[in-house]
């Protein structure tokens, strides 16, 4: 193009390639972008803490959260919030509640993405210590004398110990331990008579029993004063039925 | 001979890409997610094997009228498949646990970790109640693993594309990134939400000492201790400090490239090593004193994706 002047070209030369390459570049970082920012999003409103599980106000009244009720009380009460522990927890009640209706909210679009992609995100790992944790035992009834068979972590009781030794048996543990969760129990005890009455034929009852103690405190066990487990009422299985049923 | 150029206006044509998209479409060497990978597939192999080998799979994953613990919740694969019975369930762990190998050797590029992460959650699935995070974590480091070109080097796949197991290969940097967020997004919320007075500052400091003597988790008695008290509350306030302030470890990456005072402070600390080392004893101290799976070995996966390789570089240089 010929110009009049010693001016500089109105028109620029640019190789189509390099345009269409450039925009395409643009298209693709754009594209990028949007799905960062959508999977950002969705797994960070998803991580945000909330109390999953902690709406059974049942398990409530277990000795570990009725501890941290009466420790958190002491503590506000210092900081100048008087509650009594009562006050505390069905405050607590209400504000979980409304936390969790609105973290459903907020991932309700996200659900699928969750499900489809295994980006779900659940984060609540010792989150509080349990003071009365619970260890669970097996014994077995022969010629009307109970003998213990398993018990978690006793190198003197072994039987399926392999099997219940898993991580994943562990977890199911933890959880049998607490109230909510007297199903699961009832579940697992009668697994154990099914396998008991194998493997102990001359066994009439099997019983699956929970034995609690209070975890010391560093004082407590330098003294050499280690709590007592105390049983909880056992879960118990005729094995005659489990043997007639098999 | 070239092609021809076409005249355009200059108002109308865009000069070059933005820097943004420059950076968003960066490319960097794949070691740091090969790493992640190989970090990846020994944890699943860890945690679908620790199941088979304990001779829990008919336990676990069957339901009562099969021999198993008790009724299961089968996912869309399972109907798929025609029911969750014992051989079905086999054939499901066996192609995820091929699957976990085939990550670990870098065989297949994505394809070992679309199909695990099909399996792994059908699975573990079955029974909901018998897992932990490790599962959360494994769904999410899978889908990463989706997204990410990860045998690019250290895999199989190097060595037949390229006839060498280790290459400078380039590969996206963003998967990097978001592996990176996931790792501090875990510990921030695993952080914010120890809200008991034996985690928060200003407590006891005792929920280290307290989970240490929990039966369920500890692998051998830990009684000891209480000898060790004051430490064990160091490392509980510590540790909850560590995940609280994780997001900082993104700002401080952010950061350190600067020139100002914060950057020359940041580089002389330095604090992306120095958090790694916390990170990496918390984990390897959880992995000694008590038994929680592959979430452990898991977790140190993540750590691959807080260097770039010219991070590396440069600290050699």
């Amino acid at each position: 193009m010929v110009t009049a002047s010693h001016e500089p070209p109105a028109t620029s030369h640019r190789p189509a390639a390099a345009l269409a390459s450039n925009r395409w570049t643009l298209v693709k970082a754009s594209a990028l972008l949007a799905f960062l920012v959508f999977h950002i999003v969705a797994i960070t409103v998803r991580a945000l803490p909330a109390p999953d599980g902690a709406m059974d106000r049942s398990t409530w009244s277990d000795p570990t959260v009725q501890q941290e009720m009466s420790a958190w009380t002491e503590r506000l009460g210092q900081l100048g919030i008087k509650l009594s522990s009562n006050q505390l927890q069905d405050a607590l009640y209400v504000v979980a509640g409304k936390i969790l209706s609105a973290r459903d909210t907020l991932v309700s679009p996200f659900g699928r993405y969750y499900d489809w992609c295994g980006t779900f995100q659940s984060w609540q790992m010792f989150v509080a210590p349990h003071r009365h944790p619970a260890r669970v035992r097996v014994d077995v009834q022969e010629h009307g004398v109970w003998r213990t068979v398993f018990r978690e972590r006793d190198p003197n009781a072994t039987w399926l110990a392999s099997e219940l030794g898993d991580t994943r048996f562990r977890s199911l543990f933890f959880r049998v331990s607490w109230p909510n969760f007297r199903g699961m129990l009832e579940r697992i005890a009668d697994y154990v008579a099914r396998r008991a009455a194998v493997d102990f034929p001359d066994a009439t009852r099997v019983q699956l029993v929970l034995s609690r103690a209070e975890t010391p405190t560093p004082d407590e066990v330098k003294r050499g004063e280690l709590p007592r487990e105390v049983d909880d009422t056992p879960v118990v299985r005729d094995l005659a039925r489990w043997r007639r049923a098999h | 001979m070239s092609a021809p150029a076409i005249d355009v206006p200059v108002e109308a044509a865009p000069v070059s890409v933005p820097r943004w998209a420059e950076r968003l479409l960066v490319r960097e060497p794949g070691t740091p997610l090969a790493l992640f990978r190989i970090g990846v597939g020994l944890s699943l192999l860890l945690s679908l094997g620790s199941v088979w080998l304990h001779g829990d799979v008919g336990i676990l994953w069957l339901d009562p009228s099969h021999g198993g613990l008790s009724p299961t919740s089968p996912g869309w694969l399972f109907h798929l498949l025609g029911g969750a019975d014992l051989t079905r369930i086999h054939l499901v762990l066996g192609a995820t646990m091929a699957c976990g190998a085939c990550l670990v050797l870098g065989l297949g590029n994505r394809l070992p970790a679309v199909i695990a992460l099909v399996g792994y959650p059908a699975l573990v699935g079955l029974q909901v109640d018998a897992g932990g995070s490790y599962d959360s974590l494994m769904g999410n480091a899978l889908w990463l693993l989706v997204l990410a070109d990860s045998t690019a080097t250290l895999s199989l796949d190097a060595r037949l594309r390229k006839g060498s197991f280790i290459t400078g290969a380039r590969v996206p940097a963003w998967p990097r990134w978001l592996v990176l967020y996931q790792l501090v997004l875990m510990y921030l919320c695993t952080g914010l939400q120890k809200v008991s007075d034996t985690w928060v500052p200003g407590g006891s400091l005792s929920a280290i000492y307290f989970i240490m003597q929990q039966p369920t988790w500890q692998r051998g008695d830990m009684h000891w201790l209480a000898h060790i008290f004051p430490l064990t509350q160091a490392a509980t306030l510590s540790v909850w400090l560590f995940e609280v302030g994780s997001p900082l470890l993104l700002l401080a990456i952010l950061l350190e490239r600067g020139q100002g005072r914060v950057a020359r402070f940041l580089r002389f600390i330095p604090y992306r090593r120095a958090w790694a080392a916390f990170g990496l004893s918390l984990h390897l101290g959880i992995w000694l004193a008590l038994e929680v799976g592959c979430f452990p070995i898991l977790a140190m996966s993540f750590y691959a994706a807080l260097w770039a390789p010219h991070d590396v570089e440069r600290a050699r240089g």
